[in-house]
């Protein structure tokens, strides 16, 4: 179930509220196990225009429901994100970039203990050609591994270059680097390559 | 009556004078359009009736907007939304629409106004239209506007939908478009004599934004910078382009603002030709400010260049 309203602030900010309920399983955080296990997603959004070129977009959100670690540890989240765009008007279709970031605070609790998990990312796209983007990005997470007691802390990177031969098709390359565990010499290099291509009618595209 | 009395009378009077003035703004017919060059025509017709914001600048390619939050705003509290539709804003006015929630301005509503209706339509596509011919926009090419008469075709649309919106201000909107015609019919005198020397000139387009123009003014469009609508330039056609401009002696490429310069000027120095940045919109540089502008500034620079390629 889910509800959302959009309104104008003050100031010329757009503002967007949404509110969701899940019953049922997200892979890796919440669990349902029983049929009055609910999960819940808020998240609130401002958006202003800095100028005619760019913009930005702050959020804050709120997660709350029952952890995959057992059916008595309640897992809230705490998330703030911001995404800030620039897109030059008179050369939108060569150049733009959108840069991102969310912090997610996390809380785990059952009775008699607490964990705080922490984790983040940012991720920046520049458009240099009309066809053509270059990205990076840098994740950083705490997580529980198997047992509630210990946090163990992943750390990874990922430069990107993207081709678009139209607007049905998508051709990506990626290196991504991960340090698995604070102390942990278990280092992953990776090459991802995607191919991704839709059919259809050329839509209108949601922002 | 004390000097009291008086001052009470004057606050009075100030405070009903201010109420009937936010009155007369809130009674404005609040138009949201989806180009300049709509705006500009609209302001002309509606004068201090109406308050007429556009949304893609004049400067930016109208196929490719952002539909930014920041539009539902202007959306939101519109009361006519006037496109110039044969599909020109699908990549980014449906989504605006639906999100603004305004009843008022969804299509087919009476506060949504499809400017393509009322105007001479060119291209339209008599055989099935697929992808494989790149953006052709299967009711006709949107770029009518660059054809006076279409604009004045437009204004009298405004005339009438303001007038039956405002049934009191008919007369106003009336005499404003009997300004527009006149304006506009001295204006076209004006371009006419400057373009007549040069009818049946060939040129060469970056995209199919001027079939208009060139039917209105006797220019001749014999092949274009993209190989198809929305296509970006590839070798091979770029070589034929140039084949096709030495054979006809052709010396003018004439480019859109928003359009990248390198093919088109590497174009022009394989053929001793010049590339010329018309602009297809009011508001693609600082001094096109209305539609009359518009056809000045374009009109300008090419009589210019024509005069000097001889």
């Amino acid at each position: 179930m889910s509800l959302s309203r959009n309104f104008a602030g003050p100031k010329q900010i757009f503002l967007e509220a949404t509110a969701q309920l899940f019953r049922g399983d997200s892979e890796n955080l919440f669990h349902a196990y029983n049929r009055n296990d609910v999960s819940t997603v808020e998240h609130l959004r401002a958006y202003r225009d800095l100028s005619e070129s760019t913009n930005l977009d702050i959020g804050g959100s709120y997660s709350r429901g029952h952890s995959v670690l057992g059916p008595n540890v309640v897992d809230q989240l705490y998330g703030v994100d911001a995404t800030i765009r620039w897109k030059p008007l008179r050369r939108a279709i060569y150049h733009s970039f959108v840069g991102r970031s969310e912090f997610i605070w996390s809380r785990l609790s059952e009775p008699g203990h607490i964990m705080t998990p922490f984790g983040y990312y940012v991720s920046g796209d520049y458009q240099f050609a009309r066809r053509w983007f270059v990205g990076g990005r840098f994740d950083r997470s705490q997580l529980v591994r198997n047992s509630v007691l210990a946090l163990e802390q992943d750390t990874g990177g990922s430069l990107l270059l993207t081709y678009w031969p139209s607007e049905f098709s998508q051709i990506r390359g990626q290196l991504r680097r991960t340090q698995y565990g604070s102390n942990s010499n278990l280092t992953a290099n990776e090459f991802l390559f995607q191919f991704l291509f839709s059919i259809g009618a050329h839509g209108a595209h949601p922002f | 009556m004390s000097i009291q009395h008086l001052r009470n009378w004057a606050a009075v009077a100030t405070i009903l004078v201010g109420a009937a003035g936010s009155l007369n703004a809130a009674d404005k017919l609040n138009v949201v359009t989806a180009t300049q060059d709509l705006a500009s025509i609209g302001a002309d017709i509606g004068g201090d009736k109406v308050t007429i914001e556009a949304i893609a600048k004049g400067y930016q390619d109208p196929h490719f907007v952002e539909p930014k939050p920041s539009f539902l705003l202007k959306l939101k509290k519109a009361d006519l939304l006037v496109v110039v539709g044969l599909q020109l804003e699908i990549g980014w006015l449906p989504p605006l629409i639906t999100q603004s929630g305004n009843s008022k301005i969804q299509v087919n509503a009476n506060g949504y106004m499809d400017m393509s209706t009322f105007c001479e339509i060119l291209e339209i596509p008599t055989t099935q239209v697929t992808r494989a011919m790149g953006d052709v926009h299967p009711l006709g090419n949107p770029h009518y506007w660059l054809n006076p008469e279409n604009g004045r075709r437009i204004a009298k649309a405004y005339q009438n939908k303001f007038s039956e919106m405002r049934p009191g201000d008919a007369a106003y909107f009336a005499q404003r478009y009997s300004d527009f015609d006149k304006k506009l019919t001295d204006a076209e005198k004006r371009w006419d004599a400057a373009m007549a020397p040069y009818k049946g000139r060939k040129v060469v387009t970056y995209h199919r934004s001027w079939p208009n123009f060139c039917e209105r003014f006797g220019l001749v469009v014999v092949d274009y910078v993209e190989p198809k609508p929305g296509i970006p330039p590839t070798p091979s056609h770029t070589l034929e382009v140039i084949n096709t401009m030495k054979r006809g002696g052709i010396k003018l490429v004439l480019v859109e603002p928003y359009f990248d310069l390198r093919t088109p000027n590497s174009i022009a120095q394989q053929t001793g030709g010049q590339v010329l940045v018309l602009m297809p919109s009011v508001g693609g540089v600082k001094e096109v400010t209305d539609y009359f502008q518009l056809f000045d500034y374009d009109i300008k620079l090419l009589t210019d260049a024509f005069a000097k390629i001889k």
